[in-house]
């Protein structure tokens, strides 16, 4: 079973929308639900998260394809 | 009116809601055996941010020269900014890599964010295409996300 993210900050902000139609109390109350997400999220990266050395190395892979891509622009403009 | 003016605030709340997450270090863990650093742990991050506004730039530079938006001449520019941007942003990254606290490697670090800093003011400065800032602003706001994090840590020099 995978944790996808980014699909829940969407939920947490299709929540939001939704409870800002019906008032200030709501939207107050769906900050607050934003707010706990938040801190979910934030548990559930700790007890799964990836180090320091783990984030360089995907910096290191992306950076890497993104030289490559400027190469191929530069020698394409020439 | 009313409606739309509670739709706005809720949409403000998702939007803190995301940025909160963005900013956050706590989905970084530290490796067994090593003492955990705030600082370094966001270089690796703010790296990760500039290289995804290095991707997302190649990416619109690409598509306005294919409309015939830019010229050959801007596009070779932006080209050259961008190539400066992620090499100095990987070279910060690899040498954070070598200190196990910010303190220690403050001095080399600021050295390369300096160059750093310097390739990102060449492109604002001489890389936005005339007509089109909003779209160049996204790709600014990728790479200043990570600046934001990277300037206060170098506020004060190498020392």
């Amino acid at each position: 079973m995978t944790f996808d993210i980014h699909k829940l900050l969407q939920i947490a902000g299709q929540i939001a929308t939704e409870a800002g139609q019906f008032g200030v109390p709501y939207v107050g109350l769906a900050g607050a639900i934003g707010t706990e997400l938040d801190k979910l999220i934030s548990n559930l990266a700790d007890a799964k998260g990836v180090t320091r050395e783990q984030v360089i190395a995907d910096v290191q892979v992306a950076g890497a394809a993104n030289l490559i891509e400027l190469a191929k622009d530069a020698a394409n403009q020439e | 009116m009313k409606n739309l003016k509670r739709r706005l605030i809720s949409c403000f709340l998702a939007s803190l809601l995301v940025m909160s997450v963005g900013c956050k270090t706590s989905g970084v863990i530290t490796t067994p055996g090593k003492p955990r650093d705030e600082n370094l742990i966001k270089i690796a991050l703010a790296s990760k941010d500039i290289t995804a506004g290095v991707t997302f730039g190649i990416k619109i530079k690409r598509a306005l020269l294919a409309d015939g938006k830019i010229s050959k001449a801007t596009s070779s520019a932006i080209t050259t900014y961008l190539t400066k941007i992620q090499t100095a942003t990987d070279e910060l990254a690899a040498k954070s890599l070598e200190f196990d606290t910010f303190t220690a490697g403050k001095a080399d670090l600021f050295k390369l964010f300096t160059a750093l800093e310097d390739a990102r003011k060449d492109l604002v400065t001489n890389g936005t295409i005339p007509g089109f800032t909003g779209v160049t602003a996204e790709t600014f706001t990728a790479i200043d996300a990570g600046f934001n994090v990277l300037s206060p840590m170098f506020s004060g020099g190498g020392q």
